[in-house]
């Protein structure tokens, strides 16, 4: 037997090494933390620039202002995890303020006219998932194309104008205007629709059957879960709770919007990925997109209170998304190298 | 060995250590590779060989140690730098992009020629051929690599070191998917490479190749290299007690002393199964009790006859049987239900969600099982939680905890994880496809007794494993050739050397 070698050299530690290892773990936390840091750092300066900030009715009115957001984008969040994408929930939820309006103004009573409103969510819904999920139509094309459908659809019965609604049917506006015990209500149905959300995502085995789905799933197939159905399902939630949204969001103005709720889509995203980089390593999930959309809802309401125009808001939007996944990613990179 | 000394080392390394937070993947890695020499790494999973070979493909830097390539200390840094030292890697997972034509993939790392790379297309097509006829590939080259199988992909994958003209080739665990043919032209072309002076750098759990093939071997365990050898300075023992610390190889390598159990109740009977173009006529039964190895070259047809019975794909024709009544599954969740578990090829793609916890994949796809009320949609967390402790606990299965992502694991301990899957569901038949591919020697052991002890207790094991010696473990072994079933051998004790008389007087008669 020739032994050729056994070399063992004694570790030597490089400076250059430390420093980059400090580096790499302040990169982990910025990747982890980084969301809440943002919005931490955001509320300190606005709480510095402006006096009325942190004043309750202030929060209040952020909160209020992130309802109908997180309500979106607490359903997308489910197709997220579930590995798909969603692209016509913003014209969902303009299509469906317009359907309950039209319906409304055509004498059908409010509960019937929401109903009808939700259950076309509920239809887009299974639409959205039998083209992705039977036909294996790629999801970001597939919900365009039901996107655009839906703008046709809502042109087509609402002839493009406004449907108010504000003066005829008052008790249509107690929905979503005014306050429980000094909160406005949509903030009750944000916190109800979050909570409904998370359970679902963690507590129940569609949740994490929609997970397995989102993670592998052609793992999830040969271990016994039904992808599609989970997935459709997803879509469907989505779409239904983007319908809430509408029915919401023409409750508090009064009137049906044709365009009302089309910039949901892209706030929505843009909150669903800011909140993937909250905590958990580029995971959808529902604590995460609440997070995002207040740390979004913050910088628009500090931005307006030091008196920044209105398009410096959406810049800032922009910036902090890609920011915030930047971070995240390449902090997933160095804390698994 | 004057002749060795002689010659400057290709690669030296000496002393590299590498941590990745608080895991020493590397902790002491020497060797040297000499131009020319095809140079064995061998060790478990996990003990440092991909790394080591991550390192000199310029995609991980060392913390510390030296790195001499041809004599010069080096940093390698990143891939461009080692594609420009003529260094090629041929990974395990097979970087391969599926829509690119077997041309396209060879040849991806040919740097044009001309400006904007015009008219470059005839130097590749000419480059890959001349390749392809070396390697003597007998498959299209034009069409998209998703069509092949997986063993051509890796001929393609390593058609593109060649193409590359490279000075070193890194192989790692290159005849995983390969049938025994293969393997041998695969050797040829090891040899070849050798001859013209490549230096190569070999990984394998198989001990048989690495005899065989290599020049010198080292062995990695725990991140360090303790010992190197050269060709025949060293026996089989002193191998296995290297790579296992401990082990003999009668230990590792399980000994069957399995009775036939020709009297047991049939439990799947399989009459005439056809898919083409890769099923054509498939029939066998299966007994309570009972594992039944299906041996063929790679390409006969056993991977797609166990998704058959998974019915992760339908037959286009033939019956099946299942405890007496017929059997035609129409989804995975129909065969599950009926009691029938699949233990996939790939465990990376199709068996396991590398990013979620041992728990979550142990669970996965029965969540619904682990309810707390059975109609009411909560997941008792609690319970799930005991189950799979115990679980893991029974099938050894090595993790920090059960909350830790089975990224984390090694090969052999994920491959319990989806083990643990179904022997915690209601299962009467395993279908277990190359179920100890990539798993270092302990765990290969363990998983087949697991296989050996779900069939003791009643349940039965159909088993595709191209390392036939492996499927000594059977109690029966039916063979396959280009998708028929040929002949049953019945055992305990098959051997080897009587599967492969088995396939080739079948493939000389067929041809």
């Amino acid at each position: 037997m020739t032994l050729i070698e056994s070399p063992q050299a004694a570790p030597e530690v490089h400076t250059r090494t430390l420093a980059s290892r400090i580096g790499r773990r302040t990169a982990a936390i910025l990747g982890r933390y980084g969301a809440l840091i943002a919005l931490g750092a955001l509320v300190i300066v606005f709480a510095i620039a402006s006096p009325y900030f942190l004043t309750l009715p202030n929060l209040l009115q952020v909160l209020n202002q992130s309802a109908l957001s997180a309500i979106v984008a607490g359903g997308l969040t489910l197709v997220l995890a579930s590995g798909q994408f969603d692209l016509s929930i913003g014209y969902m939820v303009s299509l469906s303020g317009i359907i309950v309006t039209i319906l409304m103004l055509q004498g059908v009573p409010i509960p019937v006219a929401i109903l009808i409103a939700l259950l076309a969510g509920v239809v887009v819904g299974i639409v959205n998932g039998f083209l992705v999920t039977v036909l294996r139509v790629n999801a970001l094309v597939g919900t365009l194309g039901t996107g655009s459908a839906l703008i046709g659809v809502n042109y087509f019965i609402s002839g493009g104008t406004p449907q108010p609604v504000s003066t005829q049917f008052p008790e249509f506006l107690q929905i979503a205007i005014g306050s429980w015990l000094g909160i406005p209500k949509p903030v009750f149905y944000m916190a109800g629709a979050m909570l409904i959300l998370w359970i679902v995502l963690n507590k129940t085995d569609f949740g994490r059957n929609l997970r397995a789905t989102g993670g592998n799933s052609e793992a999830a197939r040969l271990a016994g879960v039904r992808t599609g159905r989970v997935t459709t399902t997803a879509f469907v939630v989505a779409a239904l709770f983007a319908a809430i949204t509408g029915v919401l969001l023409a409750s508090s103005i009064g009137s049906g919007q044709p365009t009302g709720g089309d910039n949901y889509t892209m706030s929505s995203f843009a909150a669903a990925f800011l909140g993937s980089t909250v905590l958990r390593e580029g995971q959808f999930h529902i604590l995460g997109t609440l997070v995002g959309v207040v740390t979004v809802a913050v910088g628009f309401n500090g931005l307006a209170l030091v008196g920044v125009p209105s398009f410096v808001q959406f810049l800032f939007q922009g910036i902090l998304l890609i920011a915030a996944v930047a971070f995240s990613s390449i902090g997933r990179r160095l804390s698994r190298e | 060995m004057t002749d060795a000394a002689q010659r400057i080392p290709l690669i030296s390394a000496r002393g590299l250590t590498k941590s990745f937070g608080a895991v020493r993947a590397l902790r002491g890695v020497g060797l040297d590779i000499l131009p020319g020499q095809v140079h064995g790494l061998v060790g478990a999973n996990g003990a440092g060989k991909s790394t080591f070979l991550n390192v000199l493909a310029g995609v991980v830097a060392p913390d510390s140690g030296e790195l001499l390539i041809d004599g010069e200390p080096a940093e390698i840094g990143s891939p461009r730098r080692a594609a420009d030292l003529g260094f090629s890697f041929i990974y395990q997972e097979l970087a391969l992009v599926p829509e690119f034509s077997a041309i396209d993939n060879m040849t991806i790392g040919v740097r044009p020629t001309t400006p904007l790379g015009l008219g470059d297309a005839r130097r590749r097509k000419a480059l890959a051929r001349g390749v392809a006829e070396r390697l003597d590939l007998r498959f299209p080259l034009d069409k998209p690599v998703r069509e092949l199988s997986i063993a051509e992909r890796g001929l393609v994958a390593i058609g593109r070191a060649l193409v590359s003209d490279a000075r070193f080739v890194s192989m790692d665990e290159p005849t995983a998917s390969l049938s025994d043919v293969e393997c041998e032209r695969l050797f040829a072309i090891v040899r070849e490479l050798s001859a013209a002076g490549v230096a190569i750098a070999y990984v394998s759990h198989r001990l048989d190749e690495i005899e065989e093939l290599c020049d010198a071997v080292t062995i990695f365990k725990d991140g360090q290299t303790v010992a190197s050898y050269e060709r025949g300075g060293y026996t089989r023992d002193e191998l296995v007690l290297g790579i296992t610390g401990a082990r003999s190889v009668q230990d590792a390598i399980e000994t069957p002393d399995a009775p036939v159990r020709r009297d047991a109740d049939v439990v799947l009977s399989v009459r005439g199964l056809a898919r083409e173009p890769r099923v054509r006529d498939v029939s066998f039964d299966v007994r309570r009790g009972e594992i039944l190895g299906l041996a063929g070259v790679v390409g006969a047809g056993r991977t797609e006859t166990l998704r058959l019975l998974f019915g992760a794909d339908r037959p286009l024709a033939g019956e099946m049987t299942l405890a007496g009544s017929p059997f035609r599954p129409r989804s995975v969740v129909d065969a599950i239900a009926r009691g029938v578990a699949l233990v996939p090829e790939e465990r990376r793609s199709q068996a396991l969600v590398m990013d979620e916890s041992v728990l979550f994949n142990t669970k996965m796809g029965g969540w619904r099982a682990a309810r707390g009320v059975r109609w009411l949609p909560f997941v008792a967390d609690g319970r799930a939680r005991a189950a799979v402790r115990t679980m893991v606990e029974r099938l050894g299965v090595k993790t920090a905890s059960i909350q830790s992502p089975v990224r984390t694991l090694s090969g052999g301990n994920q491959q319990k994880v989806v083990f643990a899957r179904w022997l915690s569901r209601d299962v009467g038949i395993m279908l277990l496809d190359e179920p100890t591919r990539g798993v270092d020697i302990g765990a290969r052991r363990q998983i087949w007794a697991t296989a050996e002890e779900f069939a003791a207790q009643g349940g039965s094991v159909v088993v595709v494993c191209s390392e036939l010696e492996e499927l000594a473990v059977c109690h029966r072994v039916v063979v396959m050739v280009e998708g028929r079933t040929v002949g049953e051998i019945e055992g305990p004790g098959v051997t080897e050397a009587q599967m492969l008389e088995a396939i080739y007087t079948q493939e000389r008669t067929s041809s």
